[in-house]
């Protein structure tokens, strides 16, 4: 839990303002959901105890219940960043998936991509994949399907959403994209103050 | 000034007048009586016979009251008095008997001295590794030294009251360093200015918010140029102020006549016309100056064209500008309420039907007209929200979220029962290949000349879960 150093404490305005709606929870769970499929409700479901998601400044956080508890002592106004980052939403009402997401959710990947070692870092300075780069592809992958990009030796790499189904991989040219960048692991250097903030 | 202490009183404690003291006025005289008390240190006026003499039979009953331990805690003024006459006068003490003129007894007795000294500067004298900050003028001292926290736990009210005598005691030291005098029986100091700035009570005054002209002088960068106040008038051969009756006096007596020009009505007053312009402009000033209170307060002023005065949008003649269809063209400024947009109208129109007795219940609505909720243009109740959700109810509601979602997922999803069944035929058909050990040849060349129409690329990709090229070597991704 990051939080600046104040004696503010948190209000009851606080905590509404962290609550999430409805619509938003919605939002968050069908784009989690588009990432690694049915597994979305072992997020809600652990064994391990309650998790939860709050949304502040607009960046939703997935967090423990006692960690929730502890960051509901600080003032909204003070609180940079608690429990996981998953994503954010835009000032339009969609939400995007960032790359602090992606320790969580790879795991429960149900669609995944292997890039090769000599498209890896073309992929982690935030370009697409093309099928020359493609290494691996989980079978009956459809179209559009939000997908994790690993490497070859399986380390997760980031985000993305196939631009083409399995089949049509195979017949694809060497230069068509094959899995759109939505987000990488190289945001973390690249994009680093804007991670949390 | 402060009045130091009173000739009349009692107790050697000073009594100062001032407000910083009156708090600790009570605690000091309880002290007083109990244990030390706040001496008065070396006093200037110590030779005044007329304060002695009050003073020593003071100190007599005190001692009389108090044990013998007491006395050395308190100020002897009659001791210091006697020391200063040259050993003549002593009140009570025991030394007094054995006093004789013979050298070793002055000797002796100078030591006594500087050791009753010594032990009267230690009731005054207050040790501190800093020292105070002190305002006189205020009767102000600041402590910065450390406070001992294991006192201060232990036996707080004890430490704080010696702490605050001694403190007192220090600024009472300094306060006898002023000049002092004597004012009908009183002895008085004189405090120097205070230097002390207290923190002000109320914030500070915000900045007053610029006119227009002060805006535009600003961004222009136009300054103020001194000006004197009075001015040289020709005509008259003398020197007129700028403004006040003054000025206007010169201004009268100046232009009792104005010459007529040829082009002018010679019917018209030209003294009236002059007045009416004169009015005209104090109130064109006036109409600005409320226009600046309007601005600073973010009030809306309606347009000019309401007023019925003014240059805009008018032409030379003074009639009102028109655009091609004749209609007066619109000016800049401030929307008056008779143009209101759609939106304007319909919240008007929704006001209008709520502000009945029923509420709107019972107003007639258009064949299309939407019910428009009032609450959100009028400052009525706030809805309550529902109350926070524990985690255990959350985690549910979220999950029937997930149900929810899951449920509305299409269960047959076109594309991926297509995309499977072109996996299986492939599937299908690279067994049927590897079955045929006849057509491999003719396999293996077909698959080779279309690796090399379609690049280097494709060859190394391995398709989990299908079979590889030709060869039928099948690699198993990993399948959920």
């Amino acid at each position: 839990m990051l939080y600046t150093l104040s004696y503010e404490k948190s209000t009851t305005t606080d905590r509404r303002k962290m609550e999430i709606s409805f619509r938003k929870i919605n939002e968050i769970l069908w784009h989690t959901l588009y990432s690694i499929g049915v597994n979305v409700k072992l997020l809600i479901d652990r064994p391990d105890g309650t998790y939860c998601f709050r949304e502040y400044r607009g960046r939703v956080f997935y967090m423990s219940e006692k960690i929730l508890k502890l960051a509901e002592n600080v003032g909204a106004n003070n609180l940079v960043s608690v429990g996981t980052c998953i994503g954010k939403f835009t000032k339009t009402g969609k939400f995007n998936l960032t790359v602090t997401c992606l320790a969580l959710l790879a795991p429960y990947a149900q669609y995944k991509i292997w890039v090769k070692p000599s498209a890896e870092q073309q992929f982690l300075y935030g370009h697409h994949v093309l099928k020359s780069g493609l290494g691996r592809i989980t079978e009956n992958t459809p179209q559009y399907q939000g997908v994790v990009v690993f490497s070859m030796s399986d380390v997760p790499l980031g985000l993305g959403i196939s631009a083409k189904s399995t089949a049509e991989c195979k017949h694809a040219d060497p230069l068509t994209t094959i899995c759109f960048h939505v987000c990488d692991i190289g945001e973390y250097i690249r994009n680093e103050d804007a991670l949390v903030s | 000034m402060v009045k130091i202490s009173e000739v009349e009183e009692e107790e050697h404690v000073l009594k100062p007048t001032s407000n910083e003291f009156s708090g600790s006025e009570s605690s000091c005289a309880k002290m007083n009586k109990n244990e030390g008390i706040v001496a008065l240190g070396d006093s200037p006026l110590k030779n005044d016979e007329n304060v002695d003499n009050d003073e020593e039979e003071d100190d007599d009953d005190d001692h009389d009251d108090n044990s013998v331990e007491d006395s050395s805690d308190e100020i002897d003024t009659s001791n210091e008095d006697a020391m200063e006459d040259g050993d003549s006068y002593y009140s009570d003490n025991e030394e007094s008997e054995q006093i004789k003129p013979t050298g070793m007894d002055i000797v002796k007795n100078v030591l006594e001295r500087a050791a009753k000294e010594a032990e009267k500067n230690e009731s005054i004298s207050v040790a501190k590794p800093l020292d105070l900050e002190y305002d006189l003028g205020t009767l102000l001292a600041i402590d910065t030294n450390e406070m001992d926290s294991d006192l201060l736990r232990d036996s707080t009210e004890e430490y704080l009251k010696n702490l605050a005598r001694d403190n007192t005691q220090l600024l009472v030291n300094h306060i006898w360093e002023l000049p002092i005098t004597r004012k009908e029986n009183e002895i008085v100091a004189k405090l120097p200015p205070p230097s002390f700035r207290l923190p002000r009570e109320k914030p500070a005054p915000k900045p007053k918010p610029l006119t227009k002209w002060q805006q535009f002088a600003l961004e222009k960068g136009i300054q103020k140029k001194k000006r004197p106040k009075v001015q040289w008038d020709e005509t008259l051969q003398k020197w007129i102020p700028w403004w006040g009756y003054k000025r206007t006096k010169a201004e009268r007596e100046k232009s009792w006549v104005i010459e007529a020009k040829q082009n002018e009505d010679p019917m018209e007053d030209p003294f009236a016309k002059r007045a009416e312009a004169k009015q005209e402009r104090v109130a064109k000033n006036e109409l600005q100056r409320m226009r600046n209170l309007a601005r600073a307060n973010n009030v809306k002023i309606p347009r000019e064209d309401t007023l019925g005065e003014g240059k805009k949008g008018k032409n030379k003649k003074g009639q009102p500008k028109l655009n091609k269809k004749g209609e007066p063209v619109p000016r800049m400024g401030l929307l008056t309420p008779d143009k209101m947009n759609s939106s304007q109208l319909k919240q008007a129109v929704a006001v209008s039907k709520f502000s009945t007795a029923s509420v709107g219940k019972f107003q007639s609505r258009l064949p299309k007209e939407k019910e428009r909720s009032v609450g959100a243009l009028l400052p009525i109740a706030k809805k309550r929200r529902a109350p926070f959700l524990k985690p255990e109810e959350e985690r549910k509601a979220n999950l029937d979220i997930i149900d929810n979602i899951l449920k509305k997922r299409p269960k047959l999803d076109l594309e991926k029962a297509v995309n499977r069944h072109i996996n299986q035929e492939e599937k299908q058909r690279a067994e049927e290949k590897s079955q045929k050990p006849k057509g491999k040849g003719r396999e293996k060349a077909r698959g080779k000349g279309k690796g090399n129409r379609k690049g280097k690329g494709l060859g190394k990709v391995k398709m989990s879960g299908k079979g590889g090229k030709g060869g039928g070597k099948q690699k198993r991704g990993k399948k959920r």
